[in-house]
């Protein structure tokens, strides 16, 4: 019965909401159903079909949101000549390893250097359109990519294993690491110029200031929370002002 | 423009995850968004920095904060309060806002985690239209999570931040509160440095603080902005 099923193409908004009923159970398990929903022909959706396409599934799954159209692509390519157990199998390790790879390159290296270029634009010109220009471009890339990896992946079948193995994706996922790092440095001086001016600012602002980066460095490091931050910051701040109220004008 | 920026809260909540990942959710982009709608000010910029810089101890510290939300209720709430006392106010608020904003992601998670059984019904009985519903209703949650957050966190700030003014200016702290505001970006930069500092890329941060250092400079010494 599945071998006779007809394929369509998955619609682009099953792709962008794989995420939809994220849970961490089951993580993104409903919204890979959803997805594979899409790619039975419309009129052969019947009870029997939805029941046996689903019932190959994994009770969790979960890969980079942003690579998901190449696990999709892949099978369904698998799954049209009619290998199903190897589509099963294929995708659930290939889901694995673009959620390391998704990791590597976009949460750690492409979407910082994204956000930080974003507001370092803002904080240097104080104009937002510079930023949403940016933002515009990347959501344009992204929605081409989600779209054409599910089309190479339809394409190429299998043959995208060798792919992977490609040392210029972990080149590029440094490149980007490395920009990031660069942004962040950039934004300490950028911030602190629009935060203190140490020539017209007041004389115990800059006590302050420091006593401040150290406790931001002290939280950074033993990992405290926002919570625990914003009181260190103010419990500094509280501290120095009276040091310098006694020290500098007396009491 | 408390209704707008739920609307656009909606949007953020479902881009925190449930549709899209289009980087909306975080902080820089959904204020720079409203801050071109609403129009921008040197403290709005650095107030999206210093949440910028907060939300990434999210990967060192865990847990979950709702910083998109966080981002809109504090933009909104700076456009009709100028002065360094209301940001420190509007500061402190918006890390309330992601907290209690966390706690309501982690809440529709586990309505989601709830339904899962619903799930394993539909799939045994091949009912499509049932397992695309209970997706649709929970993707449709995140939205009413965002947008209600946003509009909670701005009627309840609105309601909260004069009176937090004038009871600043009643017990004589107002200056201590606009130090806090002042040296915010300070303590909130190694936070972000912390993310980013890597033994093997060195020359990448020094490269960056230099010049930072020299952007700084010109800045001060050119009296620019």
């Amino acid at each position: 019965m599945r071998r006779e099923l007809r394929r369509s193409k998955i619609a682009w908004w099953r792709l962008w909401a794989v995420e939809g009923s994220f849970n961490p159970q089951r993580l993104q398990w409903v919204g890979w159903l959803v997805a594979r929903l899409g790619s039975i022909d419309a009129k052969e959706r019947n009870p029997q079909a939805v029941a046996e396409l689903l019932a190959a599934e994994e009770t969790a799954a979960n890969t980079h949101p942003y690579l998901v159209g190449l696990v999709f692509g892949v099978r369904q390519s698998l799954e049209e000549r009619g290998e199903w157990e190897k589509a099963a199998r294929l995708s659930g390790v290939l889901a694995r390893v673009l959620g390391g790879i998704g990791d590597r390159l976009f949460w750690s290296g492409v979407v910082p250097t994204v956000v930080l270029g974003l507001v370092l634009l803002g904080l240097s010109t104080g104009d937002p359109w510079g930023g949403l220009v940016v933002w515009v471009l990347f959501v344009t890339a992204l929605a081409w990519m989600r779209w054409r990896l599910y089309e190479e992946g339809l394409r190429r079948g299998d043959e995208v294993l060798g792919l992977l193995e490609d040392p210029r994706v972990q080149r590029w996922a440094e490149h980007f690491r490395w920009s990031a790092t660069v942004l962040t440095g950039s934004l300490v001086g950028v911030a602190l110029w629009r935060s203190y001016d140490p020539l017209t600012g007041a004389v115990f602002v800059a006590p302050a200031a420091v006593a401040a980066a150290g406790v931001g460095t002290l939280a950074a490091w033993r990992g405290w929370g926002p919570e625990r931050w914003l009181l260190g910051v103010i419990s500094t701040v509280w501290v120095v002002s009276a040091l310098s109220h006694f020290f500098v004008w007396g009491d | 423009m408390i209704s707008f920026a739920s609307g656009l809260g909606a949007v953020v909540g479902l881009d925190r995850s449930a549709f899209g990942h289009t980087l909306l959710a975080h902080p820089a982009v959904a204020g720079t968004l409203l801050l071109a709608v609403s129009g921008a000010s040197p403290d709005a910029w650095l107030f999206l920095m210093v949440l910028t810089c907060l939300e990434s101890s999210n990967p060192v510290v865990g847990g979950v904060r709702d910083w998109g939300s966080a981002a809109l209720v504090g933009v909104v709430l700076g456009q009709g309060a100028a002065g360094a006392t209301a940001w420190a106010l509007i500061l402190m608020w918006s890390v309330v806002v992601a907290g209690v904003g966390g706690g309501a992601i982690l809440g529709v998670r586990s309505v989601a985690a709830r339904s899962m059984r619903a799930v394993e019904v539909a799939v045994e009985a091949g009912d499509a239209g049932r397992i695309e519903r209970i997706h649709f209703f929970l993707i449709f949650l995140d939205a009413l999570r965002g947008g209600g957050m946003v509009g909670l966190g701005l009627v309840t700030g609105r309601f909260l931040l004069p009176r937090g003014l004038d009871l600043a200016a009643a017990a004589g702290v107002e200056g201590w509160l606009a130090l806090i505001w002042t040296v915010a970006p300070w303590g909130a930069l190694p936070v972000l440095c912390r993310l980013h500092w890597d033994r093997t890329r060195r020359v990448a941060m020094g490269m960056g603080l230099a010049g930072g250092f020299v952007l700084w400079a010109v800045g001060v010494m050119g009296g620019i902005g």
